[in-house]
């Protein structure tokens, strides 16, 4: 069963240049208990999906959809306390730049216990007086932060911003959700703890079979631990399935140069050859080129591609494209 | 941290020393009880020492040291300053706060629209509109002085609300009442520009706040609007309105005079103005001393208060030293 279940999103920024479309009609599928990850360049529009999927807009923000759907919930008929339930207790995200999330003003052990919903309480009435004091040290030991009880007494600015994060993903998992949205969660860390973090997550959607959308902008961190991904480019979907069809068989020419950029993927890679790229860069939100907006920068573009492409799906792995990549063509090269 | 203290002691005594050059230089101009020798180190010298010493000279009017009179005088105007910050407090922060998140709406638009009339209405003409319509219309308030005259109070602190509590006549608590009911008015005419200025500041920081991460985070823990104000959105926005309000302390003294001499409320600004009209030299000058002195005080104390109740403030401080 699907957890959550996006049809064209589309987030409408407005900015000094007039209003632009920064995410324009994505799709999104999860399973419960899989892990997908979200893949795209910086500025592909990643973390406006996720604060959409919570709900959360800032000033001049204009999010509409066909469906949004979390589990049987409407997302886009839910009434502000509805939604606060709902946050409370089913959806939890890790944010990009963790240590901006974290109130400056006050220490992290308040932040912390105020992420700790009640009704996770285990034990008796007499341990109810210093409960959350102590779930907060096991949540800060559970990512591996060795000094638990000076960062509790520290506020956010005494902190780095690695440490900032591992907060972060101690406030998100407190409430056990059934969805984590984790925006590049280990972006601040160094590689060591990378792992133990992915290990955590992977973890965690083992045992309480939570959901995960994992974000980020390296197809390489993302493949290892996802089951399904999608491929966003500049505000659009542009690919998704399962981690063998997205990896091993790309359709999408956005895809492929994502996964030929990456060494490790392509092993007959010669010595000291150039990693291949696509030329040009990620175009700015007041100008971006009408129908498929890779058209610039794409090799197999043709003048139909100034039409968006429709997706096709084969066995549940889709694709935007006029002028997808043939099997055979990718197993031959 | 100590080292911000001692810079900020610093400017306060430099202030001052300009200060006392300024009315030193003024006072040389029309010679009083202090004899020229014509060397003006010297001279600036014995009056800086005598300053110093809390020696203002003596008034012509009463006889007295000049400082015993300001210091019998002052508590009446301190009073009715401080009334007026609490008035604007309690009024402006939570306007402020509803103006900040309605940015843009009715209510938004309301507050500004009467905070602006507020800003504009001259105080003399406001305390006089408020006096013909509320004390000699309607009859609700006194006229003019602090207590009514059939209340004796011993002066301890030179507070009257104080003061009559503190007394052990039998009236005491009519006595207090009395005294609330002749501070309302003056009390309201100097609140509305500290007011004003607590709503657009306070407006302005929660407006800017509550835009902030943090404050989508909070929302993603899942607390209501209500919450996140109280828990993280008045924390980050409060404090830094505060030495705001310590640069109001010398635009309220300087508007608490008009609004005494209206009210005839027997503070400093009454007393200076009668000390002009005598020619009393030196009450003018250690008046005009005093206060100046009170003001920088006041702007240090809040630049301190904000120091020790912002945690941001603090680590902005470490950073440059
Ligand atoms: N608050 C905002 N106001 C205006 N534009 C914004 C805002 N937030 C994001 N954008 C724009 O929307 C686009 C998508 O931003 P988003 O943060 O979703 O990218 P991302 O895929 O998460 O990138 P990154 O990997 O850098 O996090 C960017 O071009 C960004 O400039
Ligand atoms: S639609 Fe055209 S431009 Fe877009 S990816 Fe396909 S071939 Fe390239
Ligand atoms: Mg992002």
């Amino acid at each position: 069963m699907a957890i959550l279940d996006i049809r064209n999103l589309t987030i409408e920024l407005n900015t000094s240049q007039g209003r632009v479309k920064a995410v324009e009609r994505v799709n999104l599928t999860l399973t419960e208990g899989e892990i997908q990850g979200l893949v795209g360049e910086s500025g592909s529009g990643k973390s406006l999906v996720a604060k959409a999927i919570l709900g959360i807009k800032k000033d001049g923000w204009v999010v509409r959809a066909d469906r949004m759907r979390l589990g049987d919930i409407d997302l886009l008929t839910l009434t502000p306390s509805e939604r606060r339930r709902l946050m409370a207790n089913d959806i939890a995200m890790i944010f990009q730049e963790p240590s901006s999330h974290l109130d400056p003003t006050q220490e992290i052990a308040e932040q912390i216990e105020e992420a700790i919903p009640s009704n996770t309480f285990e034990g008796g009435f007499w341990q109810r007086f210093q409960w959350r004091k102590k779930r907060a040290v096991t949540l800060l030991h559970k990512v591996g932060i060795k000094d638990p009880i000076s960062v509790l007494r520290s506020y956010p600015h005494e902190l780095s911003e690695g440490v900032c994060q591992k907060i972060m993903i101690a406030m998100a998992i407190a409430k056990k959700p059934r969805l984590l949205i984790a925006d590049e969660p280990t972006t601040a860390m160094e590689s060591t703890t990378q792992i133990q973090i992915l290990k955590l997550l992977h973890k965690l959607n083992k045992v309480n079979n939570t959901s995960i959308l994992f974000i980020s902008h390296d197809i390489e961190s993302v493949s290892n631990l996802s089951d399904t991904l999608t491929v966003m480019y500049c505000g659009q979907t542009v690919e998704s399935g399962t981690r063998d069809q997205v990896i091993n068989h790309p359709r999408h020419p956005y895809t492929n140069a994502l996964l030929k950029a990456v060494p490790d993927f392509e092993s007959n890679l010669a010595h000291k050859s150039h990693l291949y790229a696509l030329p040009g860069s990620i175009p700015p939100l007041q100008h971006l080129p009408i129908g498929c907006r890779l058209g610039p920068r794409c090799p197999n573009a043709q003048k139909t591609c100034v039409q968006k492409p429709h997706s096709t799906r084969v066995k549940g792995h889709m694709f935007n494209c006029h002028f997808p990549l043939s099997i055979e063509d990718e197993t031959s090269s | 941290m100590f080292i911000y203290i001692i810079r900020r002691l610093n400017v306060f005594v430099i202030t001052l020393f300009l200060l006392s050059v300024v009315a030193f230089l003024l006072q040389r101009q029309v010679i009083t009880d202090f004899v020229n020798t014509g060397n003006i180190l010297s001279d600036y010298q014995r009056y800086i020492l005598a300053m110093l010493s809390g020696n203002f000279g003596t008034s012509l009017a009463s006889g007295n040291p000049v400082l015993t009179d300001i210091l019998a005088i002052f508590p009446a105007t301190l009073e009715l300053c401080l009334m007026a910050f609490v008035v604007s407090i309690l009024i402006g922060i939570p306007c402020g706060i509803f103006a900040g998140l309605s940015r843009g709406g009715a209510v938004d638009y309301g507050i500004m629209t009467i905070t602006l009339m507020g800003v504009s209405v001259p105080a003399f003409w406001f305390a006089m509109l408020l006096m013909m319509f509320f004390s000699l219309h309607l009859g609700w308030f006194p006229v003019s002085g602090r207590i009514g005259l059939l209340y004796d109070i011993p002066v301890i602190t030179g507070f009257n609300l104080i003061d009559t509590l503190l007394s052990t006549k039998p009236y005491k608590y009519e006595a207090f009442f009395d005294s609330l009911l002749h501070l309302a008015l003056p009390t309201l005419v100097l609140a509305t520009i500290p007011t004003t200025e607590v709503i657009r500041q306070v407006r302005a920081s929660i407006g800017e706040e509550m835009d902030k991460n943090y404050i989508k985070a909070a929302q993603a823990k899942g607390l209501n609007t209500f919450q996140i104000i109280k828990r993280h959105g008045l924390r980050n926005a409060l404090p830094p309105v505060i030495p705001s309000l310590g640069l109001q302390f010398g635009r309220v003294l300087t508007t608490a005079m008009i609004t005494e001499t209206v009210f005839s409320w027997p503070g400093i600004g009454p007393w200076m103005v009668n000390s002009i009209y005598l020619e009393d030299h030196s009450a003018i000058q250690g008046g005009m001393l005093f206060i100046a002195a009170f003001v920088l005080l006041a702007n240090m104390a809040t630049d301190l208060l904000h120091l020790l109740i912002d945690p941001l403030k603090r680590n902005e401080l470490y950073g440059k030293s």
